[in-house]
């Protein structure tokens, strides 16, 4: 997810194939966790970052420097689960879950049951981006910004927020 | 908050790993094999979205991905709409009552992790989970007797990334057995060899024979079917000689797209032919009494419209959505319908009977309009005569009769949905 992880990506116009495709190769798992955590839906996930790479590959004649590829494609996955989440905006609210009656249900649902993550899906999407990106992503200030479209400042008090947020609501469920 | 920070890191980097690597789908760029139109032919947001993960039900058939991604809107949105959905006029029965008309027990076959769980229906009690012996790592394929004991699970390896929109993968069948208190025994594996290219499998009511459906040869045509002896390995096999490929309308069903009626010797399949207009598909009943060799010739066709069933490019305003089921008698079929009205668009998703010998609709036991697509629709299995089925509306699965719907329990839900910020999703195919 660092910026000096991403391949030289400056191959001209007519190998777009090959390098968006290696390129791919190389990060489509690690976009997909995170337009997945930031989603909560592995398909959805896959979709978006299925179009992400889509959208580079038709855009990459138009691309003034294919330096920071990943870049691009880390902020279409973005902008793209931000479309998701608006177009599910538009239908009404999953209904709640109650907790498995059982134990062994219990143990067995515990892989999706991890309370800092339930709680951060709660929370509004940029904070749950700010949140995905630092602490998944690892990335600084800065690369958060650059991924988001924000300032430095607003990623940092976008993410203190989401934090106390978090906070809050752990220990009110606890 | 450093505390809090760790911790949130350590949850997000397990939770990422529920989505594997080999989980990832390929890329498919225009002068790739299996590429889409740049820019044409997209699928619509949400209705056109994919059930369940190419793990399960790989992209090697053109028409399943498309089948599957109108699919999809029934299982992957389970949990887009809120609300439990009751029609006017109906309301639960006495839930005990209802319950008792559907199978005790389910397995259910994991969409993320690698045990397959045995349930009962009615409490949502996990009974006992059964791992994929090696080399095998998960459960592609699982369908039930009548018994509501007896399970045929198959297995498969992993592949790499990169694989599965081109190879399909082998199959290794197994059945399981519940004791009387559905604890699962072993898998204990069937004299079949090792398959290929399964598109679809479920085993007879008595628990005698298993129907396998088989996709043509990469670049050939000859759909299979082979009826396989439980007892002894012995198969017989029908081909479909022209164009077409059975089993495409595989889901939400975790059998695919075969399904026996009650005498154990009638099996209905679908086959699916790829036309410019779409995918449309076709119903027939084969009688597996009859000598191997033609299926064309040892079938009958249920007459509901190709352009009903299957997957058209214009998104076509009626149709089927997955895999009808047909009752033990044979005399119905039970579907999730649905239809779009022109812009502004309003969604209608119903639970609609069929009559087998006519192919119309003979009566709608559920219907829901909507501005979206996450009231959707799913059956999952129906009795002999079509009196109480297992469906899913919008988020919620439950026993559908005739007159009301009563949602499975909470616990039940929780083992087969998954909440999601956007929606929910099926995190385990369930067979009863």
């Amino acid at each position: 997810m660092h910026q000096q992880d991403q391949p030289r990506a400056t191959a001209s116009a007519a190998d777009a194939t090959q390098a968006v495709t290696a390129l791919y190769a190389e990060h489509a798992l690690g976009l997909t966790r995170l337009a997945f955590l930031v989603l909560g839906d592995r398909f959805a996930a896959e979709d978006v970052v299925q179009e992400a790479f889509w959208g580079l590959y038709r855009a990459w004649d138009r691309l003034p420097s294919h330096d920071n590829v990943l870049g691009y494609v880390r902020v279409s996955v973005l902008n793209g689960c931000r479309s998701a989440i608006r177009r599910a905006r538009r239908t009404p609210r999953p209904v709640a879950m109650p907790h498995a009656a059982s134990a062994e249900a219990d143990a067995l649902s515990g892989e999706e049951q991890r309370a800092a993550v339930a709680a951060m899906r709660r929370l509004p999407a940029r904070q749950r981006e700010a949140l995905v990106l630092r602490y998944f992503g690892e990335m600084s200030e800065q690369e958060t910004a650059q991924a988001m479209g924000v300032s430095r400042g607003t990623v940092k008090s976008t993410t203190a927020r989401a934090l106390a947020a978090l906070d809050r609501m752990l220990r009110e469920e606890q | 908050m450093n505390a809090l920070e760790d911790r949130l890191r350590t949850e997000l980097r397990a939770e990422s790993r529920l989505i594997a690597d080999e989980s990832i789908p390929a890329l498919s760029l225009p002068g790739q094999d299996g590429h889409r139109a740049a820019g044409k032919g997209r699928r619509v947001p949400g209705l056109v979205r994919r059930a369940a993960g190419p793990r399960r039900w790989p992209g090697w058939l053109a028409p399943l991905a498309a089948a599957a991604a109108v699919v999809g809107v029934v299982i992957a949105s389970l949990a887009i709409s809120g609300l439990i959905l009751r029609p006017a006029g109906s309301g639960p029965a006495n839930s005990s009552a209802v319950l008792a008309k559907v199978p005790r027990y389910f397995v259910a076959i994991p969409e993320v992790s690698v045990r397959a769980v045995v349930g009962a229906t009615a409490t949502g009690a996990v009974l006992g989970t059964v791992a994929p012996p090696k080399p095998h790592t998960f459960f592609a394929w699982v369908t039930a007797a009548g018994d509501s004991r007896t399970f045929i699970l198959g297995t498969s390896p992993r592949l790499r990334r990169g694989d599965i929109l081109n190879r399909p993968r082998p199959v290794k069948l197994y059945r399981l057995v519940l004791d009387r208190s559905g604890h699962p025994g072993r898998l204990v594996p069937l004299p079949i060899p090792t398959e290929t290219g399964i598109s679809g499998l479920a085993v007879s009511p008595d628990g005698s024979k298993l129907a396998v459906s088989f996709i043509p040869a990469h670049g050939k045509t000859g759909s299979r079917i082979q009826v396989f002896s439980l007892a002894t390995g012995a198969r017989r096999e029908w081909v479909w000689s022209g164009l077409g490929t059975l089993g495409s309308i595989a889901m939400p069903v975790a059998s695919g797209g075969l399904q026996w009626e009650a005498d154990n010797r009638t099996l209905m399949f679908e086959v699916t032919t790829s036309t410019s207009a779409g995918w449309p598909a076709q119903l027939y009943l084969l009688d597996t009494t009859a000598p191997g060799g033609s299926l064309l010739a040892s079938s009958t066709r249920i007459p509901v419209p190709s352009t009903d069933l299957g997957w058209q490019h214009n998104n076509a305003r009626h149709r089927i959505i997955g895999m009808p089921l047909i009752t033990g008698d044979g005399a119905k079929l039970v579907a999730p319908f649905y239809h779009q009205t022109a812009p502004p668009k309003v969604f209608g998703f119903t639970i609609t009977e069929f009559s087998v010998h006519t192919g119309k609709p003979t009566r709608v036991l559920y219907h829901r309009r909507a501005g979206t697509e996450g009231a959707s629709t799913a059956v999952y299995w129906v009795n002999t005569h079509g009196t109480a089925m297992i469906a899913v509306r919008g988020p919620v699965f439950g026993v559908q009769t005739q007159t009301t719907f009563t949602p499975l329990p909470p616990a039940t839900q929780r083992l087969l949905t998954r909440q999601a910020p956007i929606g929910g999703s099926l995190i385990r195919l369930p067979a009863w």
